[in-house]
């Protein structure tokens, strides 16, 4: 991909692609420098914005944003294939997510509002730093896999991000029920927050990412449909 | 007469376009999934069992356990349906017809809020049926009615109010992820958690101030005791605000229409 | 080059056939596409243009086959495409825009690319508006952003979908003219349902009805089809008793002059005309006719 190319992909995702993650890390730290003090609770909170709310802020986007196309029919004419024009769009998304984590991590890291899983707490650095990174990328991984697979099958961005949204307030709510329950694990996406003292974190955060890996692949075959790609579900326009 | 009439006929199409979409019931599948499975879990709990509600405040805890969830899809699924006007350029043509945007926008908010009610309203009747098979007390059913008015109802107006106006300013999916954070927030997080939160107060959509002054039950957020009063003040502030934002929004939507 | 199209079928989910055993041989040049809408133009256009897939038949666009991935991105190489409903994408300037439609048509070579871009912006009279944001543009200034995109890659193969629809008459003429200007050498395919378009500009055509080829060949040849069945009738008003389709009422005061086509109950009183590709447009779209037609053809 030529760097003309994108410069215009960049310009078609928009600001407001790339401000989200950032506006969702500013404020959070914002209100819990105003609201409180404590360091548990801002590590805790600030754990919790990284593995929660930036993955979700992602998914919700892509949801949005990626298979969304004002001219998609002239797109589907090019000998330049979509699916790779999708694919560049929903890459840079996630990796502005990942910059923005990775640099929000590393500022937790050296102020020590830093809260680690149990089973990574006698690390040696790097690896510590590098393996805690797996508390947002697995959660950001599997939704936006899962945003994009809704927007696919769905055709509607709004509710698509709606059920991004409503997935979370599940996983959230009901952490228990997955913190409980062996074979949820594997879609379990909060355990920081909610269980950071688990001994099957690291198998959790790995098997988040075969689980999103699926999604990966169904995105994949769904991308290739250009009767799909055209069609909108009714009252979605 | 006319104003009536324009307004109902406006209801009834947004009802029957929000009722038709597969997104919204596909959302409220997968809450039903959730508070049965919740709901399972509340009345096998033996603190549950031991606390002897009536059937009243077990219909009103049941209300407080669907409306956790259920409002969140409404608000969700609501904040698209001024923005599709724009979208679809149906606006330039409503413009021009003889009914004012008042009478539009009123017949919008409520068809569209009647519609994602309705299935909101299916959802809690699934629960309460579940009750009732569980518990075998009919009387659960009106009570539950009943509780549905008092404690859902003016909640499902302030979100759907704030829904309907907020993505006019703000980028859809913005608006989708800040009320998802509000929401839980605003509405979920405990008071006790250390974060400031809204939660408790006579501004809690949920329903959980209402629940607790005039049932006498709390929702799973833990907010303690609130009197009549306090039910009576919450349900004229979520009323209120509502109206409040409604009006902000025709202010705004007659602004712009001005500008250009 | 040619396009042959061989017993193509098209059915969508739902059981809706929008294609039933199409056969059509395009040659070099402008063909124009006419028929009603939901006729399945723009089902066809799109397949011809790799966006769907048929559900059988076969399609020979040169040498390459529409049938398989490979044939259909060759196609999309030496494609242009100007879709029905144009989607563009407001924020960017109409120059930003071509530019960035010659890079997904694999102009990577910017200067030559830029210099392409000007040339068309030249030819659609688009130079002096090429900075503005295409949310500032009118209906009919997309429309040319929509023809020079599909010119970058001087396409062998063109295919507008009702390129005129909404534009006032003279940006239609212009239009017209352009295109037959581009028929030279490649084969231009317009679809269309405005039958004056294709009157202009086109020696064969095909019409469709339904998902069926109901005529297929040159612009005299269907001319004549209504011959002998198109009647001016002067009266008081009275609409003209028969087996007619009143194309044109036009209100004189004391009379009313009617132009019909069909079969008068009383062709004493009426004027023989010579029919127009419109007219004979019409006598074909009766469906009392068109069975018998496409079995003579």
């Amino acid at each position: 991909m030529t760097l003309d190319r994108i410069r215009y992909e960049l310009r078609l995702l928009g600001k407001p692609v790339f401000l989200t993650p950032v506006l969702v890390v500013i404020g959070f730290a914002l209100l819990l420098a105003i609201a409180n003090r404590n360091v548990t609770t801002v590590a805790r909170s600030m754990g919790a914005s990284l593995e929660v709310l930036l993955p979700m802020a992602a998914g919700v986007v892509v949801a949005t944003v990626a298979t969304y196309d004002r001219a998609i029919e002239l797109q589907l004419t090019m000998p330049r294939k979509y699916h790779h024009t999708a694919n560049a769009r929903f890459l840079f998304i996630l990796l502005w997510s990942a910059v923005v984590s990775l640099l929000t991590s590393f500022l937790l890291y050296v102020t020590s509002y830093w809260r680690l899983p149990v089973l990574i707490a006698h690390w040696d650095q790097p690896w510590q730093f590098l393996t805690w990174q797996l508390t947002w990328l697995s959660s950001t991984l599997w939704l936006v896999a899962l945003g994009l697979v809704l927007s696919l099958l769905i055709r509607s961005r709004s509710a698509s991000g709606a059920l991004i949204c409503v997935f979370s307030v599940a996983e959230l709510y009901f952490h228990d029920v997955f913190m409980n329950n062996s074979m949820l694990h594997p879609v379990y996406l909060f355990p920081l927050t909610f269980s950071p003292d688990a001994s099957y974190w690291l198998v959790n955060r790995i098997e988040l990412l075969g689980t999103a890996a699926v999604l990966f692949v169904l995105a994949w075959f769904l991308l290739r449909l250009p009767e799909l790609l055209l069609s909108h579900s009714p009252g979605e326009e | 007469m006319d104003s009536l009439k324009i307004m109902w006929g406006v209801l009834r199409y947004e009802f029957r376009m929000q009722i038709r979409r597969p997104a919204l019931w596909l959302a409220f599948l997968c809450f039903a999934f959730l508070i049965v499975r919740s709901a399972t879990g509340m009345l096998d709990n033996p603190y549950f069992l031991q606390a002897h509600l009536s059937a009243l405040q077990l219909a009103a805890s049941l209300t407080l356990l669907t409306n956790w969830l259920a409002p969140l899809g409404v608000g969700i699924l609501l904040a698209d349906r001024l923005s599709r006007d724009r979208r679809t350029r149906v606006d330039e043509l409503l413009n021009t017809l003889p009914g004012t945007l008042r009478t539009r926008l009123l017949g919008k908010y409520l068809g569209t809020t009647l519609a994602s009610l309705t299935a909101a309203l299916l959802l809690h009747l699934v629960v309460m049926a579940f009750a009732i098979w569980q518990t075998g007390n009919f009387l659960l059913l009106p009570l539950g009615l009943l509780c549905y008015g008092v404690i859902v109802l003016p909640g499902m107006l302030f979100v759907a109010a704030f829904s309907l106006a907020c993505p006019v300013v703000i980028w859809l999916p913005l608006y989708q992820f800040l009320f998802f954070g509000y929401w839980f927030w605003g509405n979920l997080l405990s008071p006790h958690s250390g974060l400031p939160t809204l939660n408790g107060t006579i501004f809690t959509p949920i329903g959980s101030v209402i629940g607790a002054g005039f049932f006498n039950v709390g929702s799973r957020g833990g907010t303690g005791s609130s009197s009549a009063v306090d039910g009576i003040a919450s349900l004229v502030a979520l009323l209120g605000i509502a109206i409040l934002v409604l009006v902000a929004l025709y202010q705004f939507l007659r602004w712009q229409q001005a500008r250009q | 080059m040619q396009i042959d199209i061989d017993h193509l079928n098209k059915v969508y989910r739902g059981g809706v056939h929008a294609l039933t055993d199409i056969d059509l041989a395009i040659p070099n040049g402008m063909f124009g596409l006419l028929g009603p809408n939901g006729a399945g133009k723009t089902t066809l256009m799109r397949i011809l243009a790799g966006i769907l897939r048929p559900t059988s038949g076969t399609i020979q666009v040169g040498e390459h086959d529409g049938n398989t991935e490979r044939g259909r991105t060759a196609i999309k190489r030496i494609l242009g495409y100007l879709p029905q409903d144009l989607g563009v994408y407001p924020d960017l300037s109409a120059r930003e825009f071509l530019d960035y439609v010659g890079i997904l048509k694999g102009l990577d070579e910017r200067k030559v690319r830029r210099q392409r871009v000007e040339e068309l912006l030249e030819l659609v009279s688009l130079s002096d508006v090429a900075s503005r944001k295409l949310k500032t543009f009118s209906g009919g200034m997309k429309r040319r952003v929509g023809i020079a995109q599909a010119l970058l890659n001087d396409p062998q193969l063109l295919i507008v979908d009702e390129p005129t629809a909404g534009l006032d008459p003279e940006e239609r003429i212009r239009f017209r003219n352009l295109l037959s200007d581009l028929g030279g050498d490649r084969i231009v395919l317009l679809s269309t349902h405005i039958v004056e378009d294709i009157a202009q500009t086109c020696r064969r055509l095909a019409i469709m009805n339904k998902g069926h080829i109901t005529f297929q060949g040159s612009t005299e040849d269907l001319a004549n089809e209504a011959r002998g069945k198109v009647w001016t009738i002067t009266s008081s008003g009275t609409k003209p008793a028969g087996d007619v389709t009143v194309v044109s009422t036009m209100n004189m005061g004391a009379t009313v002059q009617y132009r019909v086509v069909g079969e008068l109950a009383d062709p004493s009183g009426a004027t023989p005309t010579e029919p127009s590709l419109e007219d004979s447009y019409v006598w074909l779209m009766r469906e009392k006719r068109s069975p018998a037609l496409s079995a003579a053809h």
